[in-house]
C-alpha cells in the first residue's frame, strides 16, 4: 500500500513579501511612525504586529523619477515613506504614454483593408523590437532586479504638472489596496526615497485593531470617493448634499473574503459545489433581519436561496450593486407592529414585515457599504417615486422562475437557467465584461470567429475557440477583460492596463517585459507568452543570455480596429457574443433567443 | 435583439411581400407587352452579385460593414427570392440553348447547395454539440493517429502478456482498418449508429474466448473504440459542413461567368431589345 505524503499544512506567512525583513529591519520599522504609537498588546500573538512587519511589508528604494504607481493601475500594496520625498501627480494626471502605456488610436481605412496583404508570414512578427522611450520614460532594473521604469526629464515633468509632496511618515495608495480599486494618481519619487510597502493582508490586520489607523483609512475614503459614490447611485439621486453627508457618516465599512481569491480559486475549483459554497463567507443570511442596506463597492457576491440542503444560487451582484433593498422597502411600507415572518406573508395572507429573502456570500473577495436602515427609511424612501420603490422593492422570491415563456414579460426580464447561472458562477466568469460565449447548438465549427481575429492581429489569432462548457454554450479562451482585473496586479512596467477609451485591459506591446506575472495571475489562463520574431521569422534573442525575448499577449477587444471586437462581426450564425456578465438581461436574453 | 422566431417570421414576412410585389411587377410587365425577361435578368444578375459578396464581407472583416450575421439573413432570404426571380426569368420552363442549360444547371447547384448549407448548419451544430467534445477538424486525423498508436500497445501488451491471439487476431481482422483512419462516414452523416453498434456487437461476441486478464484489455479497447467513433462523427458532420461550401462557392462563380457570358450574348444577339 502507498503511503500518503504528508506535509504541514500551507500557512500564512510561509511566503513573505521579501526575504530581507530581518530583526533589524523590523525594529528599525517599528520605531516609525504610525507604528511606534501603536498599542501592540491589540495583536495576538498568531498575528503580532511585529509578524505582520516581518511577512506582510518590505521596503523598496526609487530613484529620482522612478514611477511609484500609476494613475489607473490595480495595486494591492500601500506605501509609507521611510526617508525622502514622493511626489502625488495631481489632476490631470501625466499622458497615457509616459505611464508605459501605449496609443490606443485606430487604424485608418487604409490600414485596416491593408491588413489582408500587410500581415506578416509568420506568427508573432514585431517590427519595433523594444520599448522606445517615446512618452519620456525609461526602464531600468533595481538592486533587486526589479524592473523599475522612469521618468527622465523629470524636473521638467515637475514643472509642467501640479504635483503634492509627500514626505516622511506619509501613506498613500491604501484605499486602492483595501478597496481593490484602481489608483487615482500617479505617484514619482523625488530624489532618492526610501519607502515601505505594506501589502494589502498587512494592511487589513492593523485597520482591524488599531482604531487610529482604521479611523484615518475610513476618514480618507469618506472625504474622497464615499459621497460621489453614494451620488453615482440612481436610488440616492434625489438627496441633497446634505443627507449624502449624513449617509456617509453613518456608513460601515465591511469586508468579507480573500483578496487574493484568483489563486484560492484556482486551487479550488476541483472542488465539489458544496465544500467549496462553504468556504464563501456570508455576508448576510437568508432570514436575517435586513439591517442595512448593503452596497457592494469592489469585488462579487452570490445570492443565493435554501433549497432543502442546498442552496440555489439566484443570481451574482457585482460593484455597484445593492443588497436588501426590497426588503427594507417591504418592512417601511407593512411596518403595522404585526411582527417579522420569513416569507413575509402571514397566515391570513395579508403582508408583514420580513426577513432577507436570500443569502449574501462572498465570491472570492467583497468591499460592502453597510448604511443602517434607519437611515435609508428616514432619508431615502420617502424620496422614491411609486414606480421606483416598485422597482427596487421585488423580492428575490419573486424573480425565482424555472419557465422559460417567450412572452413580453419574459423579454424584459429574462430568467437565466439556474444551472448556467451556478456554471457562471462557480467558475467566476460573472467577472467578466467582454466574456466570449459561444452558443455550440448553432456555432458549425467555421473558424471565422478566429480567423476574423488573426487577421486583425497580425495573424495570431488572440484567443482558442476552446474552453468550457454547460450544455450548448462553451466560454472560450478569451480574455474576458474583468471587472477585477487580478492580471493587472503586480505588472512591473504597467504594460498591462485598462484603456483609457473603453475601459478594455490591453498590453502595450513596447513596455512589456515578457515577465508573465499578468499571465500567471490569470485565472482564466486567457493570457499567452509568446516568443517574438523578426521580419524574417527568426527569434529575437536577448543579447545577455541568447534567449528568447517573450511576450504576453491577450484579447484586446480589437481596440485599434474600425468596427469594434472582429471575432463577434463575424460569425455568420449568430453563435458568439461577448457579454458583459453584469448585464443580466442582455445575457438573459441572448441565452433565451 | 429579437428571438430567432421572431426574426424568422419578420425576415419571412419581408421575403413575401417582397415575392409579391416582384410577381405582380412581372405581371403587369407580360401584360403590357415589355420583355420582363430583360427585367428579371437583370434583377437575377444583381441579386447573384450580392449574394456572391457575402464571401467578400467574410473576408473583410476587419471593415465595419455590419456583422456577418446580419449579412446571413440577407444572404439567405435573399437566396429564396433570388430563386423566384430565376423561375420567372425562364418563365418556369427548361432553357432550351446549350449556355443557358449548363448556367440553369449552375444555378440550381448554386441554390440547391445553399439550402442544404443552411439545413446542415443548423443540425449539424446541434448534433455536433450533444454527442461530441469539442475539436478542431484538422486536429482529428492527429487525435486518431494517437488512439491508434494506444490501441497497437494494447494490443501488443496483451498478446506478449497473456500468450493468447484473441485479441490480436479481432484487431488485425477487424480494428485495423476502423483505426487506420476516419470511417463510417456516410453512416454517420444519416445519424445511424449501425455500423459501431456491429463493431461493438463483434467485440462483445469476442470476449467470450477471454480469461479475466484479457477482459481487462479488452475493455481498454473498447473505451477506445468509443472514442474513435466519436471522432469518426464529428470528421463526418464537421467535413460536411465544409464541404458544402466547395460546392456552393465554385458554383456561384461559375454561375456569374456563365451569366456575364450569357448577358453578353443576350446584348449581341438579342436584336432590338
Amino acid at each position: 500500500m502507498v503511503e500518503a505524503v504528508t506535509i504541514q499544512r500551507p500557512r500564512r506567512w510561509d511566503t513573505p513579501f521579501s526575504d530581507a525583513m530581518d530583526e533589524v529591519e523590523v525594529n528599525r520599522i517599528l520605531g516609525l511612525e504610525p507604528f511606534r504609537g501603536m498599542d501592540r498588546g491589540r495583536f495576538p500573538e498568531t498575528l503580532s504586529l511585529d509578524g505582520i512587519i516581518a511577512n506582510d511589508t518590505r521596503v523598496v528604494h526609487f530613484q529620482d523619477g522612478d514611477i511609484v504607481m500609476r494613475e489607473g493601475d490595480y495595486g494591492n500594496s500601500a506605501f509609507l515613506v521611510i526617508t525622502g520625498q514622493v511626489r502625488v501627480v495631481l489632476p490631470p494626471g501625466l499622458p497615457e504614454a509616459m505611464l508605459g502605456r501605449g496609443p490606443s488610436a485606430k487604424k485608418s481605412l487604409f490600414q485596416a483593408i491593408a491588413q489582408l496583404w500587410r500581415n506578416p508570414a509568420y506568427p508573432e512578427v514585431r517590427s519595433v523590437f523594444f520599448g522606445a522611450p517615446d512618452g519620456g520614460t525609461a526602464s531600468r532594473d533595481d538592486a533587486q532586479q526589479q524592473a523599475r521604469i522612469f521618468i527622465q526629464d523629470i524636473r521638467a515633468v515637475f514643472d509642467q504638472h501640479r504635483t503634492a509632496a509627500l514626505g516622511p511618515a506619509d501613506m498613500f495608495g491604501e484605499i486602492a489596496a483595501l478597496g481593490r480599486t484602481q489608483r487615482t494618481a500617479t505617484v514619482i519619487s523625488d530624489g532618492p526615497s526610501e519607502l515601505l510597502e505594506i501589502r494589502w493582508q498587512g494592511l487589513r490586520d492593523i485597520r482591524r485593531r488599531v482604531d487610529d489607523f482604521r479611523r484615518h483609512v475610513d476618514r480618507l475614503y469618506r472625504e474622497r470617493s464615499l459621497t460621489s459614490h453614494l451620488q453615482a447611485m440612481p436610488m440616492f439621486q434625489r438627496l441633497d448634499a446634505e443627507a449624502i453627508n449624513r449617509i456617509a457618516d453613518e456608513t460601515v465599512f465591511e469586508t468579507y473574503g480573500d483578496f487574493d481569491w484568483h489563486t484560492q480559486y484556482q486551487r479550488q475549483r476541483d472542488e465539489s459545489f458544496s465544500r467549496r459554497l462553504a468556504e464563501e463567507p456570508i455576508i448576510v443570511a437568508e432570514g436575517d433581519y435586513p439591517d442595512g442596506l448593503l452596497l457592494v463597492r469592489a469585488g462579487f457576491g452570490r445570492v443565493s436561496r435554501a433549497v432543502n440542503n442546498g442552496h440555489r444560487t439566484i443570481r451574482y451582484i457585482g460593484r455597484g450593486a445593492v443588497f436588501g433593498m426590497a426588503e427594507i422597502i417591504h418592512n417601511w411600507r407593512h411596518d403595522d407592529g404585526g411582527g417579522v415572518v420569513a416569507d413575509g406573508v402571514d397566515d391570513d395572507g395579508g403582508a408583514q414585515t420580513t426577513t432577507l429573502q436570500s443569502t449574501l456570500r462572498a465570491l472570492g473577495y467583497v468591499d460592502i457599504l453597510r448604511v443602517p436602515t434607519a437611515v435609508i427609511e428616514e432619508l431615502v424612501l420617502p424620496t422614491l417615486s411609486t414606480a421606483e420603490l416598485a422597482l427596487y422593492g421585488r423580492l428575490d422570491r419573486d424573480r425565482v422562475s424555472t419557465g422559460k415563456s417567450r412572452d413580453d414579460d419574459a423579454w424584459d426580464n429574462p430568467v437565466i437557467d439556474p444551472g448556467m447561472l451556478e456554471f457562471l458562477v462557480e467558475h467566476r466568469y460573472i467577472n467578466g465584461t467582454a466574456t466570449m460565449l459561444m452558443d455550440l447548438g448553432r456555432c458549425v465549427r467555421c473558424d471565422e470567429c478566429v480567423l476574423a481575429c488573426a487577421r486583425a492581429h497580425d495573424n495570431n489569432p488572440r484567443f482558442n475557440r476552446h474552453g468550457r462548457r454547460h450544455g450548448n454554450y462553451m466560454v472560450a479562451n478569451a480574455c474576458m477583460h474583468c471587472m477585477d482585473p487580478v492580471c493587472m496586479i503586480g505588472c512591473p512596467t504597467g504594460a498591462i492596463h485598462r484603456s483609457s477609451s473603453g475601459g478594455q485591459v490591453t498590453i502595450n506591446d513596447l513596455t512589456c517585459i515578457g515577465c508573465a506575472t499578468c499571465a500567471n495571475s490569470c485565472p482564466y489562463d486567457n493570457i499567452r507568452m509568446v516568443e517574438v520574431r523578426d521580419g524574417d521569422g527568426a527569434f529575437i534573442r536577448d543579447t545577455v543570455t541568447k534567449l528568447p525575448i517573450a511576450k504576453a499577449t491577450k484579447c484586446d477587444l480589437c481596440l485599434d480596429q474600425l468596427g469594434g471586437p472582429a471575432c463577434a462581426r463575424a460569425c455568420p450564425h449568430d453563435a458568439l457574443k461577448r457579454v458583459d456578465m453584469q448585464d443580466l438581461t442582455d445575457l438573459g436574453r441572448w441565452l433565451n433567443r | 435583439m429579437i428571438t430567432f422566431a421572431k426574426r424568422r417570421w419578420l425576415n419571412g414576412f419581408i421575403t413575401l411581400l417582397a415575392a409579391a410585389a416582384l410577381l405582380a411587377w412581372h405581371i403587369a410587365h407580360d401584360v403590357s407587352l415589355y420583355q420582363p425577361a430583360i427585367l428579371t435578368g437583370w434583377l437575377l444578375l444583381t441579386a447573384v452579385l450580392v449574394l456572391a459578396f457575402y464571401n467578400g464581407r467574410k473576408k473583410l472583416s476587419m471593415l465595419p460593414l455590419g456583422t456577418a450575421a446580419a449579412w446571413l439573413q440577407v444572404h439567405i432570404y435573399l437566396g429564396l427570392l433570388t430563386v423566384l426571380i430565376f423561375a420567372l426569368h425562364i418563365d418556369w420552363r427548361i432553357p432550351n440553348g446549350i449556355l443557358e442549360r449548363i448556367l440553369a444547371v449552375f444555378f440550381l447547384a448554386a441554390a440547391g447547395s445553399g439550402l442544404f448549407g443552411i439545413y446542415v448548419s443548423r443540425r449539424y451544430a446541434r448534433m455536433l454539440t450533444r454527442r461530441t467534445e469539442e475539436v478542431v477538424l484538422e486536429r482529428i486525423p492527429q487525435i486518431m493517429a494517437g488512439l491508434r498508436r494506444q490501441a497497437e500497445a494494447i494490443v501488443l501488451e496483451s498478446a506478449a502478456e497473456t500468450g493468447s491471439s484473441t485479441i490480436a487476431d479481432f484487431y488485425g481482422g477487424r480494428l485495423a482498418a476502423f483505426f487506420a483512419g476516419p470511417r463510417n462516414m456516410l453512416q454517420h452523416i444519416q445519424g445511424s449508429r449501425r455500423a459501431s453498434f456491429a463493431l461493438t456487437t463483434e467485440m462483445t461476441s469476442m470476449t467470450r474466448y477471454l480469461n479475466e486478464r484479457e477482459l481487462s484489455y479488452a475493455e481498454n479497447l473498447q473505451a477506445l473504440v468509443e472514442q474513435k467513433n466519436q471522432l469518426d462523427y464529428a470528421y463526418a458532420l464537421q467535413s460536411v459542413l465544409k464541404a458544402w461550401l466547395f460546392v456552393h462557392i465554385p458554383a456561384t462563380y461559375g454561375l456569374i461567368l456563365l451569366a456575364l457570358l450569357h448577358l453578353l450574348l443576350v446584348y449581341s444577339f438579342g436584336g432590338a431589345l
